[in-house]
């Protein structure tokens, strides 16, 4: 069977051994109790967890709660931390369930109000529409790069209408970079289910996109969650 | 995951191969043969699409956190490792503590002996009470001493004393040192001026904001009062404010200045600072005699205002904290919350003294952790019962 994803090359490997080093130091440094290593912990964690919980959010306020939260459950739970995975799949995994959580209380919410606009997004609120069309996430460029901004601009919108699960999978694997393997650390599924799953997220926005360009056309948005590559 | 095509000699089409493909990990052969396999003309054109949105999900991974978040998580950590301890952190589980002794005659006897101790000091102390405030009945109020109805021959008794001079009061003894007279002498000024005030003054009195105890705690006149129902609770905090562990923000313990303790209790009786003679012997003296009046009965010169809030205290402490509004104002919200507790600050008459002495740590600064950089200031912390 052929490799799924491009193997790691000995200066990647050696670049890994580094991080880990590093991560193994700062969780030392917490379980001894010098708070020193919180500090290290989000210097070196607060963009990645962020941009997890903002991908999966669409809110960057909603998001800076939540990765704000996580943290501090990575902190209190360091010592819960047993070394068999890396400790960034960990950080990914504690990141992921708060921002899961969050959305199931959200769809909660929302089934238990009468005032739910129907066909509303699987996350996040109004305040997030133009996320992606801050400055910051804007790479400057010519007419691909203006290009190459509309199609990330239409992903990240399609992105907002699979259900939570798909999401999680897609913005693990392609906007993080995971191995499957980590992914279903991340999660706590088999590697075979983590490949369904990334595969049918891939098909499922690859509806939503079209849907999305249809709607932009002049049509009315509904939920693209599943599909078939056919 | 689909199931296998039996058309197809190169194997079958699953969800997984054409992940592989979406992957770039299939040589074009083994694309053409799964293209053929699949029967779909445009499933090529799929997999190019969804390369294209992998992509650009990658390019969309990158995103810069906020400016704030390291500085909102480290403020919520110190938040919850308050919480932390006023829920009790540190204390020994109960379950881990176990009395086991054989039971004997003498053991299976204790109960009673302990309930007939119990019964005979409740009913001594009943006594002992009943006879106080029979002797409190015959002696008239301070405020009818001077009145219509004031009786002759009473005005000269020490407890109605609040002449000016030592003589007049009949407090100086012969002899007496001048300075411990002046003490006493300001004491019953300064006891009569709160018997005068309404007990509910000080409440009514506008709260004190955040800076303002900012600039209170800069000249050393800010103090904390908490009152709870369960003042108890603040042992807790106390316990673990005691223990210097990792970058906490703050300390609390007992050593406070006999100068300090004088302001916070005189803050209490609502009076002008109270002199006290500058020694803790002294202080402690007064302390006692203060709170132990009441029961004893040596306070029967006391106004009753004054004795009752005072009855309320529970302890004094000395709280170190950093000087920044935000752990003042976090350490207020979670005594208030954690201790049900009514949490105020206070403006104190004079400056608290300084009891620091500068040491190495204080000149080479930059060797204490981080959060000992920014200036700290120490804060008087009086713990009462509102009951």
């Amino acid at each position: 069977m052929p490799a799924s994803q491009p193997q790691p090359q000995p200066a990647q490997t050696a670049h890994a051994d580094a991080d880990d080093a590093a991560d193994l130091r700062i969780i030392a440094s917490i379980k001894a109790g010098d708070s020193a290593g919180w500090s290290a912990l989000v210097a070196r964690y607060q963009d990645r967890v962020f941009a997890t919980c903002v991908r999966m959010i669409h809110d960057r306020e909603v998001a800076g709660d939540l990765a704000q939260e996580a943290f501090v459950k990575i902190i209190q739970g360091v010592g819960q931390f047993d070394g068999r995975a890396k400790f960034s799949t960990w950080v990914y995994r504690v990141t992921m369930n708060v921002c899961l959580s969050r959305l199931r209380s959200e769809k909660l919410r929302r089934h238990a109000s009468l005032d739910a606009p129907a066909g509303g997004r699987a996350g996040g609120s109004s305040r997030g529409e133009s996320l992606s069309d801050s400055g910051r996430e804007r790479e400057p460029g010519g007419r691909a790069s203006v290009e190459a901004d509309e199609e990330r601009e239409l992903v990240l919108a399609a992105l907002r209408l699979l259900e939570p699960d798909q999401r999680a999978v897609l913005i693990l694997c392609d906007c993080r970079g995971l191995a499957y393997e980590q992914i279903g650390e991340v999660l706590g599924v088999a590697v075979g289910t983590v490949k369904s799953r990334v595969f049918r997220a891939r098909t499922a926005l690859r509806d939503a996109v079209e849907q999305v360009s249809r709607e932009r056309r002049g049509g009315r948005p509904r939920n693209a969650a599943g599909g078939s590559i056919g | 995951m689909n199931g296998a095509n039996p058309n197809n000699p190169s194997g079958p089409v699953s969800e997984e191969r054409l992940l592989d493909w979406v992957d770039g990990a299939l040589t074009p052969e083994q694309e053409a043969a799964l293209a053929r396999a699949s029967g779909r003309a445009e499933i090529a054109e799929r997999i190019a699409q969804m390369r294209r949105h992998k992509s650009a999900l990658a390019r969309a991974g990158v995103v810069q956190a906020p400016a704030d978040l390291h500085d909102r998580v480290l403020a919520a950590m110190e938040r919850e490792s308050l919480l932390g301890i006023a829920g009790g952190e540190g204390e020994i589980p109960r379950d881990t503590i176990k009395f086991k002794a054989p039971r004997t005659a003498w053991s299976s006897r204790l109960p009673h002996l302990a309930m007939a101790a119990g019964l005979t000091l409740l009913a001594g102390g009943l006594a002992y009470f009943g006879a106080v405030a029979w002797r409190a009945a015959r002696v008239p109020l301070a405020s009818n001493s001077g009145g219509p109805g004031a009786t002759p021959g009473r005005t000269d008794e020490p407890r109605l004393a609040v002449a000016d001079s030592p003589e007049a009061t009949g407090l100086a003894a012969p002899g007496e040192p001048a300075e411990d007279a002046a003490a006493v002498r300001t004491f019953a000024a300064s006891e009569s001026a709160a018997a005068m005030r309404t007990p509910t003054a000080a409440a009514e009195a506008e709260p004190i904001s955040i800076n303002r105890a900012m600039e209170l705690a800069a000249e050393r006149r800010l103090a904390i009062r908490v009152r709870a129902r369960e003042p108890d609770d603040f042992v807790a905090v106390e316990r673990a404010g005691m223990t210097r562990t990792g970058d906490r923000q703050w300390s609390v313990s007992r050593d406070v200045t006999p100068h300090a303790a004088s302001l916070l209790l005189a803050a209490t009786v609502g009076s002008d600072p109270v002199q006290l003679p500058g020694n803790a012997f002294a202080s402690a003296v007064f302390s006692a005699e203060r709170l132990v009046a009441p029961l004893v009965g040596l306070g029967a010169g006391m106004p009753a205002p004054a004795d009752a809030r005072l009855a309320r205290v529970r302890g004094t402490y000395m709280l170190d904290v950093a000087a920044t509004e935000r752990t003042l104002g976090v350490l207020r919200d979670l005594l208030r919350d954690r201790m049900q507790a009514h949490v105020t600050f206070e403006e104190l008459g004079e400056p608290v003294e300084s009891a620091d002495q500068i040491g190495a740590s204080d000149v080479l600064w930059w060797t204490r952790e981080p959060s000992r950089w920014v200036e700290r200031v120490r804060v008087p912390v009086l713990v009462e019962s509102d009951r």
